[in-house]
């Protein structure tokens, strides 16, 4: 515990710091990082510390509020949360002080560090506040830190827009989280975790409090009718910030979830499958927008909305087993689920850096302006590709890891039960792994593979090393998780027993190892590889190898504009969810026998902030005049209504 | 042995559908709901293999000829006379009525599993893929443009009430069913000339046209 | 445990042997005489002596993509069952393994071919990135429909008891997922309707075009890769037909010999009597199979 204070103060410190006057620019930003990288290492250790076992540290000092109470508890869950959000803050700071540089000299960095600090420091205290008021004072502190962050480049209108967007839908969000706790502290008598958790009584207000909860922490992790704000403010913001608020500061929607749901101690078979639900649509619809942006920031917020739908889906799955009465459903869900935080914040932290990487070594983040930046930036290109193949799912890396403990997890309940939602799951992950797959292929082919299409790109620099450790360090960890999935597994199990308080050892040991078998495949693919690697060496060596160019059908004036683009990589499977993505295309179709202009541009706006909210004021004034389009003299119209009315006659009397 | 040939065949019936609901071609379509009515037609041959009479032969070899053959023979002789032999710019998308297809197949199992049937014709598919059939052919009537789908659409609307009408009694009276074929009968018959006045007013077969009549 | 050594050792020699299957199949319906079936050794020991040529815009990636998907294909081959024994390794889930590490080979594939810059194969890339998606969806309904007819998630163990659970339980079923998984596999292995082998017209090639710039040892490992592919899911295929239970070794491998041969007949005399489908087509082909696999799982609802 005291080093987790220590923690807190370093780097309550270094944002103090940040705010004295006088101070150089350059000192300051040095003493910022170091204060930050101490208090995250801090951090670090008493969160392992925790993690491991043992007794759960807390502390309590009482506070003037009523129903308040400064109460820190590092149990298991949240020690988890903490190691990753240490973790990644730690890279994030370190990325940030070379990164910010490039800003140096135009313009005060003073906010800028202050804030970096305070959103680092008050959601450590959201994860670690064991007391309702608490929790939702670092709450509102790190959603205003969070705003600031956003609109750092407040002079540019986009920047402004999406920094406000987020402002009122995180307060929406925390407009639902007063009623939870308020319906929580009427119902247990107090407002402190400790209390509330296992009471009887709150199952009263269990309905009530499980949607509200959804959808005050849906705002914040982004559940897809809620996600409106990720794909504006991701980009808008700072890598570095994009960083931490993708890979940490959504997560503490997941964990206040996560927190409210082991309040419970039974929670009805609906709340797992609404849970899936919710996790499908995020996730699918996540992806599928996607995999038609053609900014790199852009699509790694739209990815953001779809790991959080996987998380979702690992809760469901535990939620529904446990409800339902399979314990290794249950514990496989969950553990997939949390695992499946720490992956995402790891990977998608990783892929900002690497996007806040080439932004920096070539000034764009527009993908189609990019190409053959792997030769220009092979660290960059590795920090990427390593985050890409771990983001689509695929062994060896950590993203597999959670996804195989999600899909067991289902195929569990469905070999047990016959609940619908399970069979749903496998079918869900497949199509998201699937798009992820087509999604980052074109991410990292097109802006590192090929040749340049701009002088910027041809031109890129890599980022100096300050940049480039903090990503190694991500990559390494995602690596680590891969090849050793059972040296995390018990820590896993320690957060996972939070929520499934008792656990049969027998379930607990066939799922250990089983995943010790992931881990094995892990090593066999990496060692094929490696074996066949040399065997082709050893098969070239001495051989003829030539260079020349690509084969282009024998058309000789190749140019690197004549590349496929991330547009045109899209377009066949984005134009398979075009009914949904409703993309905006101008086309300029090349005509006559020898055309001289053509072109083709998409691009696919977001359909619930700009057609459903949109729409909706739209809507309500045109719904009476709709209704005269009943009578539309269309036969099959007619025919319809009839059937339609016949169908829905069927399906009542036979439920009745 | 004879419930799991009967599956076979009801399978291959709900393919059928499918089929129907996947592709644009108009002739292959009305093959495949000849294909489904002569499946159909065996059923009654399948389920009653103890004791074969005459009238089970009749019934099988009536709805085998009149199916098979002969209603599929008219719908290409009405076919050949038309311009166009593909549907084209159905309301709802060859791929999205596939998608809804395997979401009613889903929805007839599940209403099948909840209606009151007798014990015997219970856990078999003859239910679910009876009611699959009726409601792909009301999707086929519903969402099709031109005139031809919408009769292949009430063909697989018969085609499914037919096996309704297979499950619920052994040994169906006569009458009942020469009713139900001459009433599909009829009806394809009033069908066809329909289109041929649709086509003879309008040049071609699709109903859209009929819009213009509203005022 | 040895049985399965041998076993995987037998399929990973006489995988080339299967292609060489099909083409026979192909020129003996089209009347000609075809190369011999042993076409695909011949064509593998000469690339592998050979030298190669590199595109001058490549980087490792390029080189990366046939060692990575070959390896992913090998590890993927540790669990199939073949010729009725269970496979090398095997453990609850492993089946998600399996269709991952197809997955990472995709990822490596469409990887090297955007290396070259070539706008080929960038088309190539990206159709093969989309007909994935409803593979990977058919492949997965076909999965659950099969581990709830089982009562197992390991893919020996599912591949092994299909046939007498689920062709019991429900034989429509069993020919549902059966079906479907075919089409699965053709979209896998790049055969007609969804992509033509033989095709020498980039613009409408998938597979093939993404291989275009690869020469000598890559292309080998390409070509054995697509072979082993091809083999592998083949051979789940017969264990789903048929029960490999026969008692002895000798008679089961003999039966799983001619379940295979008469499977790429099978994939033989499908492309010999259809053409490729029109690409925009294909993803609706891959509906259907999931609509079917879909349809398998109601039946057993």
């Amino acid at each position: 515990m005291t080093l987790f204070l220590a923690a807190l103060l370093c780097l309550a410190g270094g944002g103090g710091l940040s705010l004295v006057p006088g101070i150089s620019r350059r000192t300051e930003s040095r003493l910022l990082t170091a204060f930050a990288l101490a208090g995250c290492g801090a951090g670090l250790v008493s969160a392992f510390h925790a993690l491991g076992g043992g007794a759960v540290p807390s502390m309590d000092i009482p506070w003037r509020i009523p129903g308040g109470d400064v109460s820190l508890v590092l149990d298991p869950l949240s020690s988890l949360f903490l190691a990753l959000h240490f973790t990644v803050s730690g890279a994030a700071v370190l990325f940030g002080y070379s990164y910010f540089k490039s800003v140096e000299g135009e313009r005060s960095l003073k906010a800028l560090h202050f804030f970096f600090s305070t959103i680092i420091l008050f959601t450590a205290l959201t994860f670690a506040s064991g007391n309702g008021i608490l929790f939702l004072f670092s709450w509102e502190a790190m959603a205003l830190s969070s705003f600031f962050l956003v609109g750092f480049e407040h002079e540019k209108k986009s920047v402004r827009k999406a920094s406000y967007l987020y402002l009122v839908l995180t307060r929406v969000g925390t407009l639902c989280l007063f009623a939870v706790f308020l319906l929580l502290a009427q119902a247990a008598g107090s407002l402190q975790f400790s209390v509330i958790a296992g009471r009887p009584e709150i199952l009263r207000v269990g309905s009530a409090v499980f949607l509200l909860a959804l959808a005050g922490f849906g705002v914040k992790a982004g559940f897809m009718p809620f996600h409106v704000w990720l794909p504006e403010a991701h980009p808008a913001a700072p890598s570095p910030v994009s960083a931490l608020l993708s890979g940490v500061v959504i997560k503490t929607g997941i964990y206040g979830l996560v927190r409210v749901l082991s309040f419970f101690p039974e929670r009805p078979v609906w709340w797992g499958a609404m849970l899936i639900g919710v996790g499908i649509v995020s996730g699918i619809l996540g992806v599928a927008w996607a995999l038609a942006q053609h900014d790199f920031k852009r699509l790694l917020a739209y990815h953001s909305v779809e790991n959080i739908g996987i998380i979702a889906l690992g809760l469901g799955v535990g939620c529904l087993g446990q409800s339902l009465g399979f314990p290794a459903a249950a514990l496989l869900g969950f553990a997939g689920g949390l695992a499946h935080v720490v992956n995402h914040g790891l990977f998608k932290s990783l892929l900002f850096l690497g996007a806040g990487s080439v932004l920096h070594g070539t000034g764009t983040a527009e993908m189609d302006r990019q190409g053959g930046l792997w030769k220009r930036m092979p660290w960059t290109g590795f920090a990427v590709v390593t985050g890409s193949v771990a983001i689509c799912g695929l062994p060896p890396l950590n993203g597999f890891v959670s996804e195989w403990l999600v899909y067991s997890g289902a195929f569990r309940l469905i070999l047990g039960g016959k609940h619908l939602a399970a069979f749903l799951v496998p079918p869900a992950l497949a199509l998201i792994g699937a798009l992820a797959l087509a999604c980052f292929t074109k991410a990292f082919g097109i802006q590192f593979l090929g040749t340049a299409r701009t002088t910027s790109a041809a031109e890129a620099r890599e980022s100096g090393p300050a940049m480039i450790v903090p990503m190694m360090a991500l990559a390494g960890v995602c690596a680590f998780i891969g090849l050793f999935p059972t040296t995390v597994f018990p820590a896993l199990i320690r957060a996972v027993g939070v929520l499934v308080p008792s656990m049969d050892p027998a379930v607990l040991r066939g799922s250990g190892s089983l995943l010790g078998w992931v881990g094995v495949s892990a090593w066999i693919l990496i060692v094929l590889v490696v074996l066949l690697a040399l065997f082709r060496r050893m098969l070239l060596r001495g051989k003829p190898v030539a260079l020349s160019s690509t084969w282009a059908c024998g058309f000789g004036a190749v140019t690197p504009r004549i590349q496929y683009t991330s547009s045109s990589f899209a377009q066949f499977p984005a134009s398979l969810f075009r009914s949904i993505l409703k993309p905006v295309v101008h086309a300029l179709n090349p005509s006559g026998y020898f055309p001289d202009r053509a072109g083709f541009e998409s691009h696919t706006p977001d359909a619930v902030l700009d057609r459903f909210i949109a729409e909706a004021g739209r809507g309500c004034r045109t719904v009476v005049r709709r209704a005269r389009h009943l009578q539309h003299g269309r036969m099959q119209l007619y025919l319809a209504y009839g059937l339609l009315f016949l169908l829905v006659l069927l399906i009542w009397k036979i439920s009745l | 042995m004879v419930g799991r040939l009967v599956e076979l065949v009801l399978v291959a019936v709900v393919l059928a559908d499918l089929f129907v609901l996947a592709s644009p071609p108009l002739a292959a379509c009305i093959r495949a709901v000849a294909l489904q009515g002569m499946a159909l037609g065996l059923i009654p041959l399948l389920l009653h293999r103890d004791g074969w009479s005459a009238h089970t032969f009749l019934i099988a070899f009536g709805m085998i000829a009149l199916k098979g053959f002969l209603i599929p023979g008219m719908l290409f002789k009405a076919l050949r006379e038309a311009p166009l032999h593909r549907e084209e710019e159905p309301l709802v998308g060859f791929s999205l009525s596939l998608i809804l297809g395997g979401g009613l197949i889903a929805l007839a199992v599940a209403l099948a599993g909840k209606l009151p049937l007798p014990v015997g014709v219970k856990g078999s598919l003859l239910v679910p893929a009876a009611l699959a059939t009726v409601m792909m052919g009301c999707l086929v009537i519903v969402t099709r443009v031109k005139a031809m789908s919408q009769v292949l659409g009430f063909l697989m609307l018969e085609n499914g009430i037919l096996a309704f009408g297979l499950t619920l009694s052994r040994e169906l009276p006569v009458l009942v069913e020469t009713g139900v074929l001459m009433d599909v009968f009829v009806g394809v018959f009033i069908m066809a000339v329909v289109i041929r006045h649709i086509q003879l007013e309008f040049g071609s077969m699709n109903t859209r046209k009929l819009t213009a009549l509203k005022e | 445990m040895r049985t399965s050594w041998v076993n995987l050792l037998a399929a990973a020699v006489a995988a080339p042997m299967l292609p060489g299957l099909i083409a026979k199949t192909k020129a003996a319906v089209a009347g000609r005489q075809g190369p011999p079936v042993l076409q695909l050794y011949y064509d593998l020991i000469k690339l592998l002596r050979k030298g190669a040529v590199y595109s001058r815009t490549t980087t490792v990636f390029f080189s990366a993509g046939p060692v990575v998907s070959m390896a992913a294909i090998l590890a993927a081959a540790l669990f199939v069952p073949l010729a009725g024994t269970a496979s090398v390794l095997s453990f609850d889930g492993d089946i998600i393994l399996f269709a991952y590490l197809f997955g990472l080979a995709r990822f490596f594939t469409v990887t090297a071919a955007l290396d070259t810059g070539s706008s080929f194969e960038g088309m190539g890339a990206a159709r093969e990135a989309t007909f994935a998606l409803f593979a990977e969806l058919a492949l997965f309904v076909n999965l659950v429909g099969l581990a709830k007819a089982t009562g197992t998630f390991s893919l020996s163990g599912l591949s092994g008891r299909a046939a007498e659970s689920l062709g019991l339980a429900s034989p429509g079923a069993l020919v549902l997922t059966c079906l479907s998984f075919f089409v699965v596999a053709l979209a896998e292995n790049c055969r007609v309707p969804v992509d033509d082998p033989n095709t020498h017209l980039e613009l409408t090639m998938v597979h093939e075009v993404m291989v275009l710039d690869h020469s000598g040892p890559d292309l080998a490992f390409i070509l054995y890769g697509a072979a082993l592919k091809l083999t592998l899911t083949l051979s789940i295929l017969a264990h789903l037909l048929f029960p490999m239970d026969l008692g002895s070794p000798v008679k089961e491998s003999a039966f799983f010999l001619s379940v295979l041969a008469a499977l790429s007949i099978a994939v033989g005399l499908v492309e010999s009597s259809m053409a490729r489908l029109r690409l925009l087509r294909v993803p609706r082909l891959l509906m259907a199979a999931c609509v079917l696999a879909v349809f398998a799982v109601a039946l057993q609802w």
